[in-house]
């Protein structure tokens, strides 16, 4: 009996671990051992290539921020003031979705032409100089990581504005909060764990994207990934291209532990 | 007596929907003050035009004498204890009983002294540096308290403070609240559904139904000489028969029954005389339970014992039933399920309450909107 | 019969092609969104179908006659396979799944190298890239028996520095690269390659992300011959394309999405493909397409047996079809590029006139005698040549 119970108890403890262990194999093999530093090209990251990881960490920080500014008030409004509307104005933030990345990427190169009603409108309102253009700049590539990954901000905003029940708001008022110190005090820093969740989901496959740069901008905002895809499908420098993706993860690794670190995720019940 | 907060003919409309109905009535300071009723009564939504959280769609309310009714909430020297507490998840408890000073911009040294003082007072010194999420219901209960009351408000407003606590922990706290109102002196204004927790804790109960205030007194008042139907029948048990005045003498009226049978009862104040209509109620621990003689004559169905007093459920000759309570160990007629008996009582033991019809001259003009009432609030007694 | 229902179908053609030009389909970019996950999926499908099974299996193959064919989007008119079948009673099963060479290139190596039937008989790619397929073995010979319009290969493009005596390959269609622009927009004619670093364009231009279209083109304007390049002369091209990146003269490196942005005046000069702007010019009558004087890029897609395709023959009698010259001015009339196929022109006369005249089907003399051919690079020199274009680019 106890033999049965014991073994059953080890094997319950190891069951996890077996499960895993050919994803953390497949890591270890694929992942981790070909892109040992024995080889140059991490150093090459650093010397030839750091001007495409800044842009990426760069431009992939500017549209997180972005996202968090225009996404945050939309969640806001969503979860507090829609009403009936909400599911209405749901199924439009999902809505680009139903369209592939690509192709609402090249919607933008039409918005945004240079003989465009935008760029027009721009001009007019003397926010561009005369001979202006918006397309094939950073303002594009930003604007272009920043709408192509919205939806990826406000849905876990919404989803955490939406959990905070409505009587918190009540009890700060009723204490003496006027409604912007209630949202301060308490909406905001109960919605943290969305706009954490919301800047990792934008931040992390921004740094790594690289259509935005290659649609929208000019061949001074490439970002790592236009490296990454050239050493690998044109120049077939496969290594360099592997070292530069171990890189760009590591870092992003490193930025995502830290961030989570000082937001202090933990700390919200 | 001076009072804290006064309604002056305060109502509440959503749309066409009458959620309160001509609230008037003063709150004495240091007041144990009920709100009782089912729910969509209105005594919620009275309670947060009181916090603030509602403006009254007629009339005004008065907090310390100055009309308040367009003040926002955060302007209201008064604090709510929320029905789920509403504590501040990412705040610990300090930082939760804190939290209103803090708002108004006590010197931090006073809001430390304050907060002590009132985690004292709820007995949550211990818990100070916890998260609410890592107290029992209990405790949330009284750091939602000790944060209201740490402002030293005018009133405390209570929304069903215990409804979410079990049996025994409301009886605790019932006794802890009680204990609490007494030291820190302040007016507390409770609402819940509850009415034995109405009983137990007031000063006075105001007793509501569809919207409006029925009755207004103490709990002896209310249990005792309820004014209407409605009051007789939420608060305890009442026996409720129809009846016709058919004599007056002295301050006394004759009534007859089912059967002709005959009774005295006290005269009521809402002027019954010879000919109206009304309907007695006597409580089942004034009834008389004998095997014959002067009364009325009933049917034994049922009989139940509950330690002090054993429960009788019994039968009228036009089917109505009767429940009435007799000593379990005193002298008794034997109990026979199915035996006739006849029940009596004295005239002060009953009451002749008005008839439904003529309950209040507002009720028909609530009666359009009591069917949306019920769309709103399935569970209510309409 | 009807020439107009000809012309009809010729201009539809023409406004699809702008979308989906049989050069890259959204420059590299499609390829990396979905490319290498249908690459492996593709081999994968490939694998346990080993060519090399016997001649049992070839024997069985031959008696299904159907010859498969990978080629570019567009690349065909719609009654040639069909005309192809009734004539010969072989199935064609024509595919159009080659958008990028490299792209199709990551599909088939892997089977390829281990000897993996491709399920394909014929595959058409850009010199350069059919000449690493020949040098990797990857090809096998086109047997001569059922191909005697072999003989119809223009002079020009018989013997190549990839495939010496054309052994193993055949061209399909050739295309020059040269200069796109709209002379209505920047008001006057262009003609020389220097026209392109014009001050007065800056923030306007765009060149070609393909290496050796770019930098070949750039080389001649410093009159370099990309035929006969040295080290030192991609360099000098290449510090010149990335000093004009730097300072914003160059707009961007695009596949043949430039179409777009010349057609609605984003851009004054695109290093352009002549195709394009056949193509984009029946829409858009203003847009122009030069072979500038320092010369032009020529370059070929080729047509190529795998070496693991069971049935020569009938991919060999499919190539002798295409290479008469009535069938190759038929797909010339849908695909607007140089046949290299004699005799074409005379049999386009009577197809369609207009087109027959024009210079980017039927260039004259002149322009063809300015037409250059990119260099043979060996493996490593090609490693470092698209490492140079790749840092000119900023990529």
């Amino acid at each position: 009996m106890a033999g049965i119970a014991a073994g059953g108890g080890r094997r319950s403890r190891l069951a996890p671990w077996l499960l895993v262990a050919p994803g953390i194999l497949w890591l270890l093999a694929f992942y981790f051992i070909p892109t040992l530093p024995w080889y140059d090209g991490y150093a090459r990251t650093f010397t030839d290539y750091h001007e495409h990881l800044a842009r990426s960490f760069g431009y992939a920080l500017t549209a997180t921020i972005a996202a968090i500014v225009l996404g945050y008030p939309l969640a806001y409004v969503m979860a507090f003031r829609a009403g009936k509307l909400k599911n209405l104005l749901l199924g439009l933030v999902i809505l680009p979705f139903f369209t592939t990345f690509l192709v609402r990427t090249f919607a933008w190169k039409t918005i945004l032409n240079d003989g465009g009603p935008v760029v027009h409108l721009l001009g007019w309102l003397h926010l561009l100089p005369p001979a202006g253009r918006i397309l094939n700049t950073v303002v594009a590539v930003i604007g272009g990581i920043t709408y192509n990954f919205l939806p990826f901000m406000i849905l876990p905003i919404y989803v955490s504005l939406e959990k905070i029940d409505r009587r918190l708001t009540e009890a700060a008022q009723d204490l003496y909060c006027n409604p912007r110190q209630a949202f301060l005090k308490v909406v905001l820093p109960l919605s943290l764990p969305g706009v954490l969740a919301g800047s990792l989901l934008t931040f992390i496959p921004a740094s790594g994207d690289f259509l935005n740069a290659e649609l929208l901008g000019s061949p001074n905002q490439k970002m790592l990934g236009s490296v990454i895809q050239g050493q690998f499908l044109t120049v077939r420098d496969y290594p360099l291209a592997a070292a530069l993706s171990f890189v760009l993860m590591t870092i992003i690794m490193i930025l995502v532990i830290s961030y989570t670190r000082v937001l202090g995720t933990e700390d919200l019940a | 007596m001076d009072s804290v907060i006064t309604l002056d003919h305060v109502s509440k409309r959503f749309g066409a929907y009458v959620a309160v109905h001509e609230a008037h009535f003063d709150i004495q300071r240091g007041e144990f003050f009920s709100m009782l009723g089912p729910s969509g009564c209105g005594k919620t939504t009275t309670l947060r035009m009181i916090a603030g959280f509602e403006q009254p769609s007629g009339g005004r309310i008065l907090l310390e004498g100055q009309d308040v009714s367009r003040v926002p909430p955060y302007q209201r020297n008064v604090n709510t204890v929320f029905q789920h507490y509403a504590l501040f998840p990412h705040m610990s408890v300090r930082d939760n009983v804190a939290f209103g000073p803090r708002s108004k911009k006590a010197p931090e040294a006073e809001v430390a002294k304050r907060v002590d003082e009132l985690l004292s007072v709820t007995r949550l010194t211990q818990f100070a540096a916890r998260k609410p999420a890592q107290l029992s219901g209990g405790q949330q209960q009284r750091v939602a308290l000790a944060r209201a009351l740490v402002n030293y408000p005018s009133a405390l407003l209570l929304d069903e403070p215990l409804g979410a606590l079990d049996l025994k922990l409301r009886q605790a706290m019932q006794i802890e609240l009680k204990r609490i109102q007494r030291e820190v002196g302040i007016t507390f204004i409770y609402v819940t559904h509850d009415q034995e927790e109405a009983l137990t804790m007031s000063d006075r109960i105001a007793v509501m139904n569809e919207g409006l205030v029925e009755q207004i007194g103490s709990p002896e008042d209310i249990y005792h000489s309820p004014a209407r139907v409605f009051v007789a029948n939420f608060i305890g048990v009442a026996n409720l028969l129809p009846a016709t005045v058919v004599g007056e003498m002295e301050n006394r009226l004759v009534v007859s029954l089912e059967g002709d049978v005959r009774m005295e009862t006290a005269n009521p104040a809402w002027g019954a005389k010879p000919g109206s209509k009304g309907t007695m109620m006597i409580r089942p621990e004034s009834l008389y339970f004998r095997e014959s003689g002067k009364g009325l004559p009933v049917r034994l169905t049922a009989a139940a014992f509950s330690g002090p007093a054993i429960r009788l459920v019994l039968t009228t000759g036009s089917g109505i039933e009767m429940i009435a309570h007799v000593p379990s160990d005193g002298p008794r007629p034997v109990l026979e399920p199915g035996r006739s008996y006849v029940v009596s009582w004295d005239p002060e033991g009953a009451r002749l309450l008005p008839p439904k019809s003529a309950r209040s001259p507002l009720d028909m003009n609530l009666r359009p909107t009591l069917e949306l009432a019920q769309q709103f609030y399935p569970n209510s007694v309409v | 019969m009807s020439t107009t229902r000809t012309y009809d179908q010729q201009e539809l053609e023409a406004l699809v092609r702008r979308a989906l030009s049989r050069r890259q389909f959204l420059g590299r970019t499609a390829l990396a969104a979905g490319t290498l996950a249908l690459g492996s999926s593709f081999a994968t499908a490939c694998k346990g179908k080993d060519a090399t099974a016997g001649a049992g299996a070839s024997a069985a193959a031959t008696a299904t006659k159907t010859v498969r064919v990978s080629n570019w989007p567009l690349y065909i008119d719609s009654a040639t396979n069909g005309q192809f079948e009734t004539a010969t009673g072989i199935k064609v099963e024509y595919t159009e799944d080659v958008n990028d060479n490299n792209e199709f290139f990551a599909k088939i190596e892997e089977p390829l190298k281990r000897g993996q039937s491709i399920d394909r008989d014929v595959m058409v790619l850009t010199d350069w890239m059919a000449g690493r397929i020949i040098k990797l073995g990857y090809s096998q010979a086109i047997p001569t028996g059922p191909f005697p319009n072999k003989a119809n290969l223009v002079d020009g493009l018989t013997n190549v520095g990839f495939d010496p005596g054309r052994a193993h390959s055949m061209p399909w269609m050739s295309g020059m690269t040269g200069l796109g622009y709209n002379p209505k927009k920047i008001g006057r004619e262009l003609s020389s390659i220097s026209d392109i670093f014009d001050p007065k364009f800056k923030g306007q231009v765009t060149m070609l992300t393909e290496m050796r279209d770019t930098l070949g083109l750039v080389m001649l304007g410093e009159g370099k011959d990309p035929g006969n390049c040295s080290l030192d002369d991609a360099k000098a091209a290449a510090a010149k394309i990335k000093k004009y990146r730097e300072n914003g003269h160059i707009r961007a490196f695009t596949g043949n999405d430039y179409a777009e942005d010349l057609a609605s005046g984003n851009i004054a000069v695109a290093i352009a493909w002549s195709g394009d702007i056949q193509g984009l010019a029946a829409d858009n009558p203003d847009l122009r397409w030069i072979a500038p004087k320092e010369g032009a890029m020529l370059f070929s897609d080729n047509m190529l047996i795998p070496k693991t395709s069971d049935r020569p023959d009938l991919a060999a009698t499919w190539m002798n079809y295409v290479y008469d010259p009535a069938h190759s001015a038929q797909i010339v009339v849908a695909a607007p590029y140089l046949s290299p196929v004699k005799g074409t022109a005379a049999e386009l006369e009577k197809l369609d006139p207009a087109l027959a005249k024009s210079q980017l089907v039927n260039p004259p003399e002149d322009v063809r005698a300015r037409l250059h051919v990119f260099k043979w690079l060996e493996d490593a020199e090609d490693k470092t040549f698209n490492q140079l274009f790749q840092d000119a680019i900023g990529a």
